[in-house]
């Protein structure tokens, strides 16, 4: 038995993870086996060392074990997670209100400055600006389809508040994009 | 008359909080709870810190400052695991931290405050003419010094490995939770410091293995199966 096998079997015998069948064939096993009794009992000892130097531990001094944690967290608030669990039932203290704000401002103003934004966007009403021509909810209503010769002309009639009508051009021939809408020449 | 006692060893432990108690309200602030649980582990954060540091001083400053650690991080602790498997964590990375920033060992030598509590019990040889007394004190404290070199040529980790396991008693699986590794690494870790404490000791054993147990005195005895 190799010196490596013989301490992970001692360590699972000494350490009670071997079944009752398992021990009783090492104990068989040991007491035939001289070198095997002899690391089984250095590591018994080895133990027992250990044991006794830890009662010798417990007899130390820690007096004022307590007083040196003290000082160190005297001056340290309560966790402050206990104040922000605290139940919404109980008035928090204006103290405690102004810590919680100042800890936690900037991602609160950033997150209601993106709201405002994205709901500033998504209600701003269609042809208040007469540029891009959308309608609430951005989907465009054709009202009549032109067709003058090879060019076809989408016309959007105004809505309820008076914004310009939309007029878009398509040019299936064109494929430079000459008669872009975007280009600001009116096809009509 | 019948003469009525009060079981107070009963009724006292009925009224002890336990650690959930006591970690619930040190997170709502309750300084006395968390003194009551400091006062409640100090001695076995500090034997924890003593079998891997090897130096009281340094070993009491650690556990000190593990609590300090508890205190500050108290509100993560969830009650997943026990309290103390989460304290014993946090002393023995304080203590690996301790290590690894000095990058020595201080309690290479032979700690002074052994010497002396063994001198106040025995004649032990310390550096005077007086003949060796074969006896068992002797014996003990030369076995001590064996331990205590063995010991420090461990690294950290297998010597809080080899307390954590012998000293304190703790399962392979709240060792591997102390030392957030795996099982297996944990197994590997005793083999390997029972292995090189095995190979310190033997030479103080006989053939058949019981001469030191049979002259040793308490603190040496084997252990009965």
């Amino acid at each position: 038995m190799s010196e490596t096998t013989s301490i992970e079997i001692l360590s699972r015998y000494l350490d009670g993870v071997m079944d009752e069948s398992e021990a009783q064939a090492f104990v068989t096993q040991m007491a035939s086996d001289s070198e095997l009794k002899a690391a089984h009992d250095t590591l018994v000892l080895a133990k027992t060392l250990l044991r006794h130097e830890a009662e010798k531990f417990d007899q130390m001094d820690l007096s004022n074990f307590f007083e040196g944690v003290e000082a160190q967290i005297a001056t340290e608030p309560a966790p402050a997670l206990a104040q922000a669990e605290r139940s919404p039932a109980q008035a928090p203290s204006s103290g405690g209100l102004i810590a919680w704000w100042r800890k936690y401002w900037t991602p609160i103003v950033a997150v209601a400055a993106t709201a405002t934004m994205i709901a500033f966007f998504v209600s701003k009403p269609a042809g208040s600006s007469g540029e891009s021509g959308e309608v609430a909810g951005g989907a465009v209503v054709v009202d009549s389809i032109q067709n003058t010769g090879n060019t076809t002309v989408l016309i959007s009639n105004p809505v309820d508040d008076g914004g310009a009508t939309i007029i878009w051009l398509l040019d299936d021939e064109d494929d430079e994009g000459v008669n872009d809408p975007f280009s600001g020449e009116d096809p009509i | 008359m019948k003469r009525r006692t009060c079981r107070r060893r009963e009724k006292s432990e009925i009224l002890a909080p336990t650690d959930n108690e006591l970690v619930a309200r040190s997170k709502e602030g309750d300084r006395e709870a968390f003194q009551t649980l400091v006062e409640r582990y100090q001695r076995r954060a500090f034997g924890i810190a003593m079998g891997v540091l090897r130096h009281p001083e340094d070993a009491r400053d650690a556990a000190q400052n593990a609590f300090v650690k508890v205190f500050r991080n108290i509100n993560s602790f969830k009650g997943e695991s026990s309290f103390y498997t989460w304290l014993y964590r946090i002393v023995v990375n304080v203590c690996i931290d301790h290590i690894r920033k000095h990058k020595k060992m201080r309690a290479v030598e032979y700690d002074d405050t052994f010497r002396r509590r063994d001198e106040a019990n025995s004649r032990t040889l310390q550096g005077n003419t007086q003949a060796l007394r074969p006896d068992a004190n002797f014996e003990r404290t030369e076995l001590h010094t064996v331990l205590h070199k063995a010991l420090g040529e461990l690294t950290e980790t297998h010597r809080a490995v080899i307390v954590l396991r012998e000293v304190d008693g703790l399962s392979y699986e709240e060792i591997a939770e102390v030392m957030d590794c795996h099982l297996g690494t944990v197994m590997s870790r005793l083999h390997h410091a029972r292995k090189n404490l095995q190979k310190a000791l033997k030479p103080y054993l006989d053939e058949s293995g019981s001469y030191l147990a049979d002259r040793a005195g308490k603190g040496v005895r084997r252990e009965d199966k």
